[in-house]
C-alpha cells in the first residue's frame, strides 16, 4: 500500500471522499479494506464509549483544591514560570545552533542552508520548528505551550541490533528530558542523517514529528527505521522506513 | 450567560464566574484528562491544574477562538506536562498480541465493559498520538478543530489520528470489531 493509499484511507475513515476515489480504492484493494475496517472499528469502539464522569466526592474534592490553589494567589507561581520560559527558549537557541554548527562541519561551510533544507523535508513540522515564544501573543501561541517551542532534533544511530537500538533510545529519552529541563544538555547535540527528497524518509517524518521532539533513524537488524521519542511518556513508537509500518521492538 | 462572556468576568478576578464555567465544562476536561492520563488521579490532578491556568491567563483568551477550543488546548497541554514529569524511562513494547482478529468474541463485549481495556490501551501509545484520537473519536472534533487545539497543521492531525487508531488497534486486538460491513459515514 503505498502512502497516497493510505492518505486516501485516512480521509474516509473520516469521512472525506469528495470525487469516490477512496472509496474505489478500499473497494478494489484487499489490504486497503483492511486498513479502513480496523481503521472504523476503532473509531466505532470509541464513539460508543459512555462519558467519562467525576463522582461526587471527586468534584468535592476539586472544588476544594482548586479554590485553595487560587486562594494562595499568583505571585507563588509567577517567578518560576517566567524563568522556565526563558530557560526554553535559550535552550531552543543552544539546540539550534548546535545542530547548524554540525552541519556546517559535516556539509562543508553551509550549515544554516542546510538546516534549512532538513527542515524543509520535515514538511509541515517546519514552521513549528523554529518559533520562538513572543510574550505578546494570546492563546494561540506559546503562552499556553507546555515547554516552550523547540526545534526537532535529528539523531542517527547507525547500524544496531534492536537490544542495543532499544537501550539508545532510552538514553537519548533520558538526554532529552536533561535538555528540555534546561540542565546538562552534553551530547544533546546532534547530526542529521535525514536526505532531503528521499522518497523513503518523508513518509514517516514530515507529518509526525512535533516541535521538541527527537526524531532517530537507524538500521536495526537490517532493517531502516525510524522512531518517534515521545514528547512525554517514553512509550517508544518505531516504524520500518520502507512502508511505515510499525516495527516491533521486542 | 456564555463562556465567553463567563470567560472575560474571570479575567477580571471574578470568582463566581469562574465557579460557573467551571462547573459547566469539568466533566469535558476530566474525559480528556482521564483518557490521555490513564487512571483517575491523575486525571484529577490534570483538571485541577487547567482550571487554575484558566483562572490565571483568562486575561489572554481571545474571543475569535471558541472558548472550548481554548479549554480543549490548555487541558492537553496540562497533560502533556504532568506525563512529562511522570514519565517511565524505560522502552514499552508494542502490543503482544499480533494474531489474526478472532471476531466469535467481539460480540461478546459492550463498549462499557470494554473501557477498561480501551483506557488502557488509550494511555499505552503516545499521548502525541492519543490525543488526536482522543479529540477526534471521543470528543467528535473536526480536523480543523483538532488542528487548532493541537497548534498543528490539519496534515498532521489527520496523519496522528490515522496512527494513533493503527496503534490501538493493535493493542486492542481481539476486542475490535473488524468483521462489520464497510460504511464511511463519519
Amino acid at each position: 500500500m503505498h502512502d497516497h493509499d493510505l492518505d486516501l484511507v485516512a480521509d474516509l475513515s473520516i469521512g472525506l471522499d469528495p470525487d469516490g476515489a477512496a472509496r474505489r480504492l478500499v473497494d478494489s484493494c484487499a489490504e486497503c479494506a483492511a486498513e479502513f475496517t480496523r481503521q472504523v472499528a476503532v473509531r466505532d469502539l470509541l464513539g460508543g464509549m459512555p462519558a467519562a464522569v467525576m463522582t461526587d466526592d471527586e468534584r468535592r474534592s476539586l472544588r476544594a483544591a482548586v479554590g485553595k490553589e487560587l486562594d494562595r494567589g499568583a505571585s507563588v507561581l509567577a517567578f518560576p514560570r517566567r524563568w522556565a520560559t526563558i530557560g526554553s527558549v535559550a535552550a531552543g537557541v543552544l539546540v539550534l545552533v548546535g545542530v547548524g554548527g554540525v552541519l556546517s562541519q559535516l556539509g562543508g561551510g553551509n550549515g544554516a542552508a542546510e538546516f534549512d533544507t532538513i527542515a524543509s523535508a520535515l514538511g509541515g513540522a517546519q514552521t513549528e520548528t523554529t518559533a520562538a515564544p513572543s510574550a505578546d501573543q494570546s492563546f494561540t501561541a506559546a503562552e499556553m505551550a507546555p515547554a516552550g517551542v523547540e526545534p526537532i532534533r535529528l539523531v542517527d544511530f547507525g547500524a544496531l541490533d534492536l537490544q542495543a537500538f532499544v537501550a539508545r533510545l532510552a538514553e537519548q529519552a533520558d538526554l532529552d528530558e536533561k535538555a528540555r529541563a534546561g540542565g546538562d544538555t552534553t551530547g544533546t547535540t546532534t547530526t542529521s542523517s535525514i536526505t532531503p527528497g528521499d522518497p523513503q524518509q518523508p513518509a514517516c517524518l514530515d507529518r509526525v514529528a512535533a516541535p521538541g521532539q527527537t526524531v532517530v533513524t537507524a538500521v536495526v537488524d537490517g532493517t531502516p527505521v525510524v522512531a518517534y521519542l515521545p514528547l512525554s511518556e517514553a512509550t517508544f513508537v518505531a516504524f520500518r522506513m520502507s512502508d511505515c509500518e510499525p516495527f516491533p521492538l521486542e | 450567560m456564555d463562556d465567553i462572556g463567563l470567560v472575560q468576568l474571570v479575567a477580571g478576578g471574578d470568582r463566581s464566574a469562574f465557579s460557573a464555567l467551571m462547573e459547566r465544562h469539568q466533566d469535558l476536561v476530566f474525559g480528556v484528562a482521564l483518557r490521555l492520563m490513564g487512571n483517575r488521579e491523575a486525571a484529577l490532578d490534570a483538571v485541577q491544574e487547567t482550571f487554575i491556568t484558566l483562572f490565571r491567563k483568562a486575561d489572554r483568551f481571545r474571543a475569535e477562538a471558541a472558548f472550548t477550543t481554548w479549554l480543549y488546548r490548555v487541558t492537553t497541554n496540562t497533560c502533556y506536562d504532568l506525563l512529562r514529569k511522570q514519565r517511565r524511562r524505560h522502552a514499552d513494547p508494542l502490543p503482544e498480541h499480533h494474531d489474526p482478529v478472532d471476531t466469535r468474541t467481539a460480540d461478546q463485549f459492550t463498549s462499557v465493559e470494554l473501557r477498561p481495556a480501551v483506557e488502557s490501551a488509550l494511555a499505552s501509545i503516545p499521548p502525541e498520538f492519543s490525543a488526536a484520537v482522543i479529540l477526534s473519536d471521543l470528543e467528535g472534533l473536526s480536523m480543523e478543530e483538532i488542528s487548532r487545539v493541537l497548534d498543528i497543521p490539519i496534515g498532521t492531525a489527520k496523519s496522528r489520528l490515522f496512527r494513533g487508531r493503527r496503534l490501538l488497534a493493535e493493542r486492542l486486538g481481539n476486542l475490535l470489531d473488524t468483521n462489520r460491513p464497510l460504511t464511511d459515514d463519519a
